[in-house]
């Protein structure tokens, strides 16, 4: 009962000395919970990527199996996705020791009804029957049975959307209208944390038994493949010995590469996964911020408990003079510490509440008022704690009760307070160098945006992808009606548009019956006709496809020799050796049985963030390597706004598509660059928080030597003192200091922004002028808001100074 | 009760050292009313603080009841602040945010002594001070010398073998200072044993010990029999 009567007492005392020093409170209170909210919500967001599939039971047994294909550019560093045949491969080599399943991404291939409605919404996988041996996955309503044909398993929220209801068990969809699917199981939602994503998953035995030839083979990659180990197995022979299986099978090199399970989401850049990974590079940048910040904030906080327990130094005293131990002492400091800290935890609970949809957004993470936060709040509020107030309350405790009782001593860290001025020092430091990072990317931002890439991205629109079958039998017509309606310029086709990645290369090249051994594995992309109009690009020599010109059409003879027409990049022509792109037209290159006559050149094409105007591609007319087409749609300037919703609408009854959504090229553009701007929105919002930071750190201090000074500062002014003396008496402790400190960041900043700016194929550079105005605005924010307070101390009247005291 | 036996304390700066106590040795009988004087500077405060057990001597021993003191620990130290002294001092030192009620029953907190039991002493107290109308007023409402009874009563509360003074009329006018001087002589005479350090004869009069300190040792010590409270 007396230590909650003691409590209560140090509350009061806190709460008066608040309102006695309220400014330099409130601003710690303000600038704790930014910090608290920063650290947190990086800190969550960072947790949450790391614990990616860590729910499946024996997760550290489970490897994926990816293959990386050097000699092919393929715009990433890999595919996620196998031959139908690894998972018998594997068990070849192991001889069946371990457990291995397969999962087939059905939407490319195959369409989901409900009745006669088309579901195009659902994200449909096949998978075997030993799926449920790696992956344990919570089972609603029945019974998940993937070794019986005809058998699917939804999820439960698309139950409740197609049925109103959860337990559908017994419920019939089809798949392709003919093939009967009845539903076994309803599945609990995928959680947040895998790699896996899918609404509904059919048994890989329907799928045989409608497209048997997808099940076999070892070429294609169409197939994920896990396995899970059950005993020792030597996973680099294994590996060894399917890369050269593969690379027999697949006729080019390839690597095999076992990915951990847990390693999944935070392996970047592979192809074909089922949702998009995590970024490792941009976790780590992160986590460096968030030690970087709970450094400033720990060390403001350090700084003014200082400021402030030296205020407090007589009470201190009384109290040990009155009975109150060292330990009496320092607990009630680490329980003011705890009263502000909480506040502070509420600012930041609550500002993360009201600004969730934002803060989700940027993070992709549910920031909302949820136990997780909460505790990652308290973490950080202790680690603060006993950051920034361990210290202080330690010193304060230890202060001689006598030289306290007489004011001897004013200050923790003694009359010059060098560490503290160093701390600020640091934080101004800092923030020369993070402003300087802000321009810099900031520079890099629109000089991606307004980069040369040889097509016009803009206006053009991209619809989902149709098959071989819709091609032949429905595009034409398409084409035809879209072109019809007000504000469509073109409408082109193309297995891959720029953004996507390349699926498909030469071989060594013969060109008019020569050998070019160096144009190997060259770039091919299938394009329709209007293809060069429709995105605009430059052609140098010859001219695009035209319907006119036979030859350029595709065709197959009787020995399968496929001929069509090509347009080739400038690079092409200059490796293949010719002085001008002229002296290419009508050339023919070959390789395997394929003829391509060349009909025009282009300059240069930024298919994906790998290509460079280094990078030899060809164009062909009509040739297809998978059968997946894309259709485009460019939109004239000025195109009236319902043009885009009524070309939709003629897709969903040209080709079945209900409510097809068209994405933007240049959003798959800029998506491209996602990471990029997602490090930048955090590196602009981080450094907002840390400059504001800083800024309160320094008004606390500078507030708290004005207040420690006031008496010297009147006498000062009795004595004759003008006002820009006294300014200048404050100043010398603070302000020049930080100036030091600023120039001393202009080199290191220089430094910092060329680094970062060397990880991009292209960049801009570090200029003076982002150096001066980096300097120059945190030195005119500093000076003002220490000029602030000094005006504010030195304008007090000398009398009343002297009179308190 | 407590002995002193030699004690010096030097303080030492950069360029200087400055002796405040030179060998000082002193006696203190239960029931003494001691007054410490001597010119500013001369070692009093110096004195009172390391008899107090607020300051430690750079060399010499202190006794309690025949235990030394000198190096105990500082939570030991704490102990024995608590059960034998109760201090005043001339800037009252009261802490400004909380109530006379609080103020006088903060040692009893920091003792952990029931809520009943504190209500009742602090009561006692504040009625052997005159205070107890003034119990929910904040320090900065009072006169001076009503800072001082208050601080007085915050003394008494933990019932001290010893209450050490230090100017305790110092801030005070003529009037409240007699007070307070007739409050001490009063605890005296019920028993207390009182140390106190003043610059004025007229108030060290009441003492029946006075010590007079110049240049850190005992210059003198007058024992006579204290006046009349008003005399």
């Amino acid at each position: 009962m007396a230590k909650l009567s003691l409590f209560k007492n140090y509350l009061n005392v806190l709460l008066a000395q608040s309102k006695t020093h309220f400014t330099q409170q409130l601003l710690v209170i303000v600038g704790l919970g930014l910090g608290i909210l920063a650290c947190s919500a990086i800190l969550h967001y960072s947790l949450t990527e790391f614990n990616y599939d860590k729910q499946y039971d024996d997760n550290n047994s489970v490897y994926r199996i990816t293959l990386t294909l050097p000699e092919l550019d393929l715009g990433g560093d890999g595919l996620a996705l196998t031959p139908a045949g690894m998972k018998s491969l594997f068990h070849d080599l192991t001889n069946e020791q371990h457990v291995a399943t397969q999962i087939l991404p059905m939407n490319t291939f195959f369409r989901l009804y409900y009745g006669e409605k088309r579901l195009v919404f659902p994200n449909v996988v096949a998978a075997d029957q030993d799926f449920t041996q790696i992956f344990n996955l919570p089972v609603k309503h029945g019974e998940l049975k993937l070794g019986t044909p005809g058998t699917i398993a939804i999820s439960e929220s698309l139950a409740n959307k197609l049925y109103n209801k959860s337990n559908v068990v017994g419920q019939q969809l089809s798949l392709e209208k003919d093939t009967v699917l009845t539903i076994t199981a309803v599945l609990a939602d995928l959680p947040h944390q895998t790699h896996l994503s899918f609404d509904a998953i059919v048994s890989l035995k329907t799928i045989s038994g409608v497209a048997p030839n997808m099940m076999r083979g070892l070429r294609g990659s169409n197939f994920y493949t896990y396995f899970k180990t059950i005993n020792e197995i030597n996973l680099a022979q294994v590996t060894s010995q399917i890369d050269a299986r593969l690379s027999e099978t697949m006729r080019v090199k390839v690597n095999t590469i076992m990915q951990p399970l847990t390693s999944i989401h935070l392996t970047p850049n592979l192809l074909g996964e089922m949702k998009p990974s995590g970024d490792k590079r941009l976790l780590w940048l992160l986590i460096t911020i968030v030690l970087l910040l709970l450094m400033i904030t720990a060390v403001n906080y350090f700084n003014t408990n200082s400021a402030f327990y030296s205020t407090r130094l007589k009470e201190i005293s009384v109290r040990k003079a009155i009975g109150a131990s060292e330990k009496q002492i320092f607990i009630q400091l680490l329980l003011d510490g705890v009263v502000v800290l909480s506040i502070a935890s509420a600012i930041a609970v609550v500002i993360a509440e009201v600004f969730s949809p934002q803060l989700s957004s940027l993070l992709n993470i549910n920031l909302s008022f949820n136990l997780d936060l909460v505790l990652t709040v308290a973490l950080m509020a202790l680690l603060l704690n006993l950051l920034g107030n361990l210290y202080p309350s330690y010193k304060a405790a230890k202060v001689p009760t006598s030289a306290g009782l007489k004011g001897l001593q004013d200050d923790l860290h003694g009359r010059k307070g060098l560490s503290r001025t160093l701390l600020v020092c640091s934080q101004s430091f800092l923030t020369v160098i993070l402003l300087v990072l802000c321009f810099v990317m900031y520079e890099q931002s629109s000089l991606l945006a307004n980069k040369h890439v040889g097509y016009a991205k803009n206006n053009v629109y991209l619809a989902p992808e149709i098959n071989p079958t819709e091609y032949s039998q429905k595009f034409e017509s398409f084409k035809l009606r879209a072109e019809q309606i007000a504000g469509v310029e073109k409408v082109t086709i193309a297995e891959q548009f720029p953004t996507m990645p390349f699926n498909d290369s030469t071989s060594a090249l013969t060109i008019s019956g020569q050998p070019k051994s160096s144009l190997d594995r060259v770039p091919l992309v299938g394009v329709g006709f209007d293809f060069i109009e429709s995105l605009n690009i430059n052609i140098i020599a010859g001219r695009p496809f035209k319907k006119s010109f036979i030859a350029d059409v595709y065709r197959k003879d009787k020995n399968d020799n496929e001929y069509f027409g090509g347009i080739v990049s400038r690079a092409l022509i200059e490796q293949a050796g010719w002085s001008s792109p002229e002296m290419a037209i009508n050339q023919t290159i070959s390789w395997e049985n394929k003829h391509v006559t060349i009909v025009g050149v282009f300059d240069f094409v930024e298919f994906n963030s790998g290509v460079t105007s280094q990078t030899p591609v060809i164009l062909g007319l009509s040739y297809s390597s998978q059968g997946r087409w894309t259709i485009a749609t460019k939109l004239s300037d000025g195109a009236p706004s319902d043009t885009l919703a009524k070309v939709q609408h003629l897709y969903d009854e040209q080709f079945d598509y209900p409510n097809a959504s068209f994405d933007s090229l240049s959003m798959l553009y800029n998506q491209q660059y996602k990471d990029f701007f997602r490090q930048l929105t955090a590196t602009l919002i981080l450094t907002l928080i840390i400059v504001s930071l800083t800024l309160f750190g320094v008004f606390g201090l500078a507030k708290f030597a004005s207040e420690r000074n006031t008496k010297e500062i009147a006498i000062r002014k009795i004595l004759g003192a003008k006002a820009g003396n006294i300014v200048n008496l404050l100043f010398k402790k603070y302000f020049y200091p930080i100036l030091l400190s600023c120039f001393i960041a202009i080199p290191a900043a220089w430094w910092v922004g060329k680094e970062w700016l060397n990880a991009f194929n292209f960049s801009g550079t570090v200029t003076l002028e982002y150096l001066v105005i980096s300097f120059a605005s945190t030195v005119v924010i500093t000076f003002i808001t220490i000029g602030t307070v000094v005006l504010n101390a030195s304008s007090r009247p000398p009398a009343e100074t002297l009179r308190s005291e | 009760m407590l002995e002193l036996r030699n004690i010096s304390k030097t303080f030492s700066t950069i360029e200087t050292e400055t002796t405040a106590l030179n060998n000082v040795s002193l006696t203190i009988n239960r029931g003494d009313f001691i007054a410490i004087t001597g010119p500013s500077g001369c070692g009093k405060s110096t004195l009172l603080n390391i008899i107090g057990l607020l300051d430690k001597a750079t060399s010499g021993d202190l006794l309690i009841d025949d235990n030394s003191v000198t190096a105990k620990k500082e939570s030991v130290l704490t102990n024995i602040r608590q059960q034998h002294f109760g201090y005043i001092f001339q800037s009252f030192n009261l802490i400004d945010e909380i109530t006379v009620y609080e103020n006088v029953e903060l040692p009893l907190l920091y003792q952990n002594v029931a809520k009943e039991e504190r209500k009742k002493r602090v009561e006692q107290v504040l009625a052997a001070t005159n205070m107890q109308t003034r119990q929910h007023h904040y320090p900065k409402q009072l006169s001076g010398g009503q800072q001082q009874r208050v601080a007085v009563a915050r003394a008494l509360i933990v019932e001290p073998s010893v209450i050490l003074a230090d100017e305790p009329t110092g801030n005070l006018d003529s009037k409240n200072g007699y007070e307070i001087m007739n409050l001490l002589c009063d605890l005296n005479d019920k028993g207390s044993t009182i140390v106190m350090v003043t610059h004025s004869q007229s108030h060290a009069s009441y003492a029946n010990r006075v010590i007079q300190i110049n240049d850190g040792e005992i210059f003198e010590e007058l024992i006579e029999q204290r006046k009349v409270a008003n005399g």
